[in-house]
């Protein structure tokens, strides 16, 4: 039915596809653990306009020059509760060091009341971001709490942690993120 | 209770193991018995295959045990179990992330193993059973090793647990979860039967259509399976999931979709090799695409590779499924290369207006439909390798590649099913399309005088006339023949499924063309209208249990029943669940939604509402698409053997 000539072209193109597909799925990166994918990873940080749970503004982009860590939270959500204590040691270790990350948490659907109460009783003085309508939570594609996201001092999004922090994740992803991206 | 000494894991791991080197020994006993011609070793292979059935099934109850009686000693009981999950979500919570799908796989794959051994119990001296009996077998075992090595469900979990999350929220709130998985895995895991006969073909050169005639219901059998747990899905996502679609392109749907569009093709090119020997190396070829693309798509959604809202659970399995994938792929090439010439084809196309050319544009069609979906998969990852970025492949894309096809494969749906084998005449063309022409363009009035317009839609409407009218005179002239005997076998039963189809790209046409949504910011006791419907909230109230907390709008539709939109946090999980309320009729569906951010006692409630016209008629299509699968495993009406068939019967076999 086929001259032979076209059969050997369609099984050369079909096996060069085939190559072609298995070398790409070889050296694709898959996720490494909690540290997730996200395309938002190497793009400008999306803008967030928000204010916080003491109704002071908050503008992301002016945030440029310092890296800056959001985390989304609820006081509620067992996850963000186990990792709070790993938040409060990085806060303060980078309180400590010069040029330290800035630590935000955004809070997502939960009332400022708890939200208060939560931090009083278990510590942590840094900003809290209201999240009411859930844009910030939908810009940046989370499903569930907790999450965490690294955003370097030119305003690109340089990592994303889904789930519970582990012990020293946080600290090391941005030690690490440091000494690749700052020059 | 076993719990505290971790004998239940234990027992696991060793039937597991058990397990292994049972298919391990079976698929020796199968090969090293065929070839040296000895029945007594055969004989084995179903020993070997009771006994991998029967450490999977064990494997599983123990599991399920270990579920049911919270044994938080193991580490996958840890990660999905939790006393506050109820009893039926918490049985369905063994198949909810990895570790336990695998095992359901291992569990389904043995069952098939058996069914197949014991089918063929009385020809398993004949070489190509004891090969595909070996595939299986192989198969069998590398899904054994998965199981007990990198996903296993029985490790140990840290000490001192108490209780866990319980399974992913999405997971526990509709009884879908129940059905969907183990559904598709049946379709998912039974392409294997056919499978391992083309390989065992290939291995034997007995390549002839023998192998065909026997695995044609198994065939049926997975696709019907496949295609019922895709539609269950796609059901699961409308009601659950709360964005009022049925679709979403996600990798996973897409791992579920490109099998079935390779094994469709196939159950409509296998019957022109039947019938006429021909497209013998397509067949194989789409049997080899349709098993390795189930390898492909599990190593695409379970590796983290790609970002999926099914990404329950993720694990360094990839490796595993991506050597799998190469080894299917190189061992079925090198074997289809191999068998080259005795692949030759006896007969020839006679005329572009013929049945069997009408199947090979069809197979055309899916193929490019296969490539379509795939590179839009796994399209990130070429970018990524490329350029170092992630991007990711969205809705538009997909939807802009497929209408097209959809629309052709409609337009050949309507002339294959009345053209000839062989050739067809132009007369023959106008008196058998007659009626189904009209069937169309009373489509086209009617769905113009009911306010449709746009070209793809109309198109989609006039096309499913015609085809309908195509699909429904063969069921006609078979009933009006032969009486009931009419609706079964592959033609007619065929044709039944044919009008499920139509009914689903109608439904999908008019859905997705015509759906209207718009945001209500609801005051207690106000009514709002949209789209000629009045909506009045009543009330917003809280529920709460063990797993969560959960805020109903109650809103009155149309001055009748209340329907309950929610937002239910699941507070052990981190994770708010939105559960639409669905008012439903045959013309249209009112899709309502709670928005956040809800407050109880705020007597306010922001609701979104969506209005899908003849949404429901996808599921009425899917209905019809299971009853002529069903249909179409029974037995049509005989040929005896003294019929004269259109092809040379069996040449290349006789030559072996």
């Amino acid at each position: 039915m086929f001259s032979k000539n076209l059969v050997k072209v369609v099984s050369g193109v079909v096996a060069f596809v085939l190559v072609l597909l298995l070398w790409v799925l070889i050296i694709s990166k898959p996720s490494d653990g909690q540290v997730a994918r996200s395309p938002l990873l190497g793009q400008p940080a999306p803008s967030i306009v928000a204010s916080t749970i003491d109704n002071q503004p908050f503008v992301l982009e002016r945030r440029k020059g310092s890296w800056v860590v959001l985390n989304f939270f609820n006081s509620t959500c067992v996850p963000c509760i186990n990792e709070h204590p790993l938040l409060v040691d990085f806060a303060n270790r980078e309180f400590e060091i010069s040029n330290g990350a800035e630590l935000y948490t955004v809070v997502n659907d939960d009332s400022d009341i708890a939200v208060r109460e939560f931090f009083s009783k278990n510590g942590g003085s840094w900003t809290k971001l209201k999240d009411d309508n859930g844009a910030i939570a939908v810009a940046f594609g989370v499903a569930r709490v907790p999450e965490t996201w690294i955003i370097d001092p030119n305003g690109l999004v340089r990592l994303r942690v889904t789930g519970e922090l582990s012990e020293g994740l946080l600290e090391a992803q941005l030690d690490k993120l440091r000494e690749e991206f700052t020059s | 209770m076993l719990a505290s000494a971790g004998i239940i894991g234990t027992i696991g791991r060793a039937l597991l193991l058990v397990g292994f080197v049972g298919s391990v020994f079976g698929a020796f006993a199968a090969i090293t018995g065929v070839r040296n011609n000895e029945p007594r070793v055969i004989r084995l292979v179903s020993r070997f295959a009771v006994l991998a059935f029967a450490a999977a099934l064990g494997a599983f109850a123990v599991m399920e045990y270990a579920m049911i009686t919270r044994d938080f000693s193991l580490a996958y009981v840890q990660k999905v179990g939790s006393w506050s999950t109820p009893a039926l979500y918490n049985f369905a919570a063994v198949w909810s992330a990895l570790e336990g799908s695998i095992l359901m796989w291992v569990l389904i794959l043995s069952g098939y193993t058996l069914a197949v051994c014991f089918w063929m119990r009385k020809r398993m001296n004949e070489s190509l059973a004891a090969w595909a009996m070996a595939v299986m077998m192989i198969v069998l075992a590398f899904f054994f090793l998965v199981s007990f090595y990198p996903a296993n469900p029985f490790a140990n979990g840290a000490p001192g647990v108490l209780d866990g999350p319980g399974p992913n929220p999405l997971l526990q709130n509709h009884i879908l979860v129940m059905f969907h998985p183990p559904i598709l895995y049946l379709g998912y895991v039974g392409v294997t039967v056919p499978f391992a006969f083309a390989i065992a073909a290939l291995v034997t050169g007995r390549v002839g259509e023998g192998w065909l005639l026997a695995t044609r219901r198994w065939s049926l059998f997975a696709w019907g399976f496949l295609t019922f747990g895709i539609a269950l899905g796609s059901w699961w996502s409308y009601e659950v999931l709360g964005w009022s679609g049925v679709w979403a392109w996600d990798p996973v749907e897409n791992a579920s979709l490109l099998p079935w569009i390779t094994g469709t093709a196939y159950i409509h090119s296998v019957l022109v090799q039947e019938r006429r020997g021909m497209l013998r190396v397509w067949n194989i070829s789409l049997l080899v695409a349709t098993f390795s693309l189930t390898i492909l798509g599990t190593f695409l959604t379970r590796s983290g590779v790609l970002n999926s809202v099914h990404a329950f659970s993720e694990s360094g399995i990839g490796a595993w499924f991506l050597s799998f994938f190469a080894v299917v792929l190189v061992v079925s090439v090198f074997l289809i290369g191999w068998r080259g010439d005795k692949l030759r084809s006896p007969g020839v196309i006679d005329s572009p207006l013929s049945r069997e050319a009408a199947f090979l544009a069809n197979n055309v069609l899916f193929a490019v439909f296969a490539f379509v979906v795939l590179l839009g998969t796994v399209f990130p990852l070429i970018i990524e390798a490329l350029q170092n970025r992630q991007i990711a492949v969205g809705a538009p894309f997909f939807d802009r590649l497929t209408v097209p096809i959809g629309i052709a494969l409609l337009t050949l749906m309507s002339i294959a099913p009345v053209l000839p084998w062989r050739k067809a005449s132009a007369e023959t063309l106008q008196t058998r399309l007659f009626w189904p022409a009209w069937c169309g363009i009373a489509a086209l009035v009617a769905s113009l005088a009911s306010g449709a317009y746009g070209l793809a839609p109309l198109l989609t409407f006039t096309l499913g006339g015609v085809s309908s009218g195509a699909a429904l005179r063969q069921v006609v002239l078979a009933t009006r023949r032969q009486g009931f005997r009419g609706l079964v076998g592959r033609a007619n039963g065929g044709m039944i499924v044919h009008l499920g189809v139509i009914l689903i790209a109608v439904a999908l046409g008019a859905s997705n063309s015509y759906s209207k949504s718009q945001e209500l910011s609801l005051v207690a006791g106000v009514p709002a209208t949209f789209a000629g419907h009045s909506f009045e909230l009543t009330d917003v109230i809280e529920v709460r249990d063990d797993r969560s907390v959960s805020v109903k709008a109650l809103v009155i539709v149309d001055g009748g029943k209340t329907y309950e939109p929610a937002i239910t946090k699941y507070t052990r999980i981190g994770m708010n669940v939105g559960t639409p309320s669905v008012k439903t009729s045959l013309t249209s569906d009112i899709y309502l939604t709670l928005e956040p951010p809800v407050r109880q006692d705020s007597n306010t409630a922001q609701i979104k509402i969506f209005i899908k016209p003849m949404i429901s008629w996808l599921w009425i299509g899917t209905g019809l698409m299971a009853v002529g699968t069903f249909l179409a495993a029974f037995p049509g009406r005989r040929r005896r053997p003294t019929d004269a068939t259109s092809a040379p019967v069996l040449v290349a076999d006789k030559s072996a």
